[in-house]
């Protein structure tokens, strides 16, 4: 798996790798690679996203999420334009220069509406650490124009007073669960419900994006797999009969009482030997 | 003195039957030796596709073109293409195996050891693992090896078991699934490779778990755990 793993990121690298080439200004300002996905959260607007100068994703419809990509760490300079812009003469919809992406993270980049309805990006940094046996790993995360929320699990509050643009995070046992978004401290399901498939070591990252405002608020769901663990132990016996220690002592009963009968058997043979 | 040398060969071929009892008890009673040696699962099978449903955290999807532009998918809940649906195992059977056994589903208890079944005549299936059949990834089925009042479980005879011994799991759907034995070990609890046995990636395979080794009365649990491995039989 492990080996897998390498090919892969040297492939998806080679690209980046020609197009550092032709653009120095791709290349990297530091030493190894981070795991990035983007993810289009603002309603209405299909875009071009560019990367220091570079075109990373052309026609990006809202509500949907990247495949991750292998990027060089470092800063980078992002610019969202509407899409089929010809960006030397257009404005961007949303700049964020010096993005930090560092060596070894998993991030998501979010284009998303500020509580005021301001278009902006954000990236956050995911948490790719093992999740126990049996349980999934959810994390929500509030990146909609609306004030703060709760996230209830099957109707129970399990995440609360949420705000742009932070996240919370939870570890539950693996299973199906019915999730909405209500306004914090209310029963006032502002997004949902929807069926979310926490499946056993894996952990699921869910955006909360949109405008209440416009009355476009939705949900957009991130899996992380194979984060799984093993159990640690496998209890599997009750009552002792299968113990292998008590006959050491049937061991040293049935020597002693050979010993013994030896030693009867000679000294009943003696007094044989000494009546003849 | 006329009747003591009788009562002393009496007592002396008593003692003798006793002792001879008693030893050999001892003697059946030892753990058979180690057959085989447990090795880490083994490589996964060849695969030609890049983008695996179960790969790993992003690290392993390559860009789909070549070039600067990302795919990009629909991220609504729901919209996510379904897991492959697993097909449980039912039964268990094969050398030192009695009868068929019933395989039902376990999880893992709150203290994060793997569920078993309440009575020794089932064995539990981890669900969160590999199931028999799998293309990849090791199977897990463990059973107490003995119960209160049931006397020996079902997995009791497989430390008896030797390598190239048969054992086949029937699937909810039918279908048959060979493998012979690879290994049968006793590991005390503490040394029990748990990532390794329950690993979801490598070569496919099937793993047994029963407690073995010595009772300890004042923790009320064996020392130590039997441990089968087998591979699928060509």
């Amino acid at each position: 798996m492990r080996r897998r793993t390498a090919a892969a990121t040297t492939a998806a690298l080679i690209p980046f790798a020609l197009m550092a080439a032709a653009a120095p200004a791709l290349a990297a300002t530091s030493s190894g690679t981070a795991t990035v996905s983007v993810l289009h959260g603002v309603p209405g607007l299909d875009v071009d996203v560019y990367a220091n100068g570079e075109e990373l994703i052309a026609g990006f419809t809202p509500g949907t999420l990247t495949d991750p990509l292998q990027l060089p760490a470092g800063e980078y300079d992002l610019a969202v334009y509407p899409a089929g812009s010809d960006v030397s003469s257009t404005e961007p919809a949303i700049k964020a220069d010096d993005v930090a992406v560092p060596a070894g993270a998993n991030a998501t980049v979010v284009a998303h509406l500020e509580e005021d309805g301001t278009p902006v990006l954000t990236p956050f940094v995911n948490d790719t650490s093992s999740v126990d046996a049996g349980k999934a790993g959810l994390t929500v995360r509030h990146t909609a124009a609306a004030p703060a929320v709760d996230v209830r699990a099957d109707g129970t509050a399990a995440l609360e007073g949420l705000t742009n643009p932070n996240e919370a995070s939870a570890v539950v046992d693996a299973g199906t669960i019915s999730a909405d978004v209500t306004l914090a401290g209310t029963d006032t399901v502002a997004i949902g419900p929807a069926d979310l498939d926490l499946a056993e070591g894996t952990r699921t990252i869910v955006y909360a994006y949109g405008s209440a405002e416009d009355e476009t608020l939705a949900l957009a769901v991130q899996k992380l797999d194979d984060l799984g663990s093993a159990p640690g132990s496998v209890p599997s016996g009750l009552v002792g009969s299968a113990d292998t220690a008590a006959p050491a002592l049937a061991l040293a009963a049935g020597g002693s009482a050979l010993l013994a009968a030896a030693v009867i058997g000679l000294r009943a043979r003696r007094r044989v030997g000494a009546q003849s | 003195m006329t009747g003591s040398p009788r009562r002393s060969a009496l007592s002396a071929a008593g003692l003798a039957v006793v002792g001879v009892a008693l030893t050999s008890w001892w003697g059946l009673s030892q753990p058979p030796p180690d057959a085989g040696a447990l090795a880490p699962a083994g490589a996964p099978p060849a695969t030609t596709t890049t983008l695996d449903a179960g790969a790993s955290p992003g690290a392993t999807a390559p860009v789909a073109v070549p070039g600067p532009v990302l795919a990009a998918r629909d991220a609504s809940p729901g919209a996510a293409p379904a897991a492959t649906p697993v097909v449980a195992p039912a039964v268990l059977r094969g050398h030192e195996v009695p009868g068929d056994v019933a395989l039902l589903p376990v999880g893992v208890s709150d203290a994060g050891a793997m569920e078993l079944p309440r009575s020794g005549r089932d064995v539990g299936w981890y669900r969160f693992g590999a199931a028999p059949g799998d293309p990849r990834g090791s199977a897990v089925l463990a059973g107490h090896v003995d119960t209160l009042g049931e006397g020996p479980g079902a997995l009791a005879g497989t430390t008896r078991l030797e390598v190239g011994d048969p054992l086949q799991v029937e699937r909810a759907d039918g279908s048959l699934v060979d493998y012979a034995v690879s290994a049968r070990v006793l590991v005390g609890k503490d040394e029990l490779p748990t990532a390794d046995l329950f690993t979801r990636s490598g070569a496919p395979r099937l793993v047994l778990i029963t407690c073995g080794g010595d009772w300890r009365e004042d923790v009320r649990s064996y020392d130590a755990n039997v441990v089968v491995t087998a591979e699928p039989a060509p």
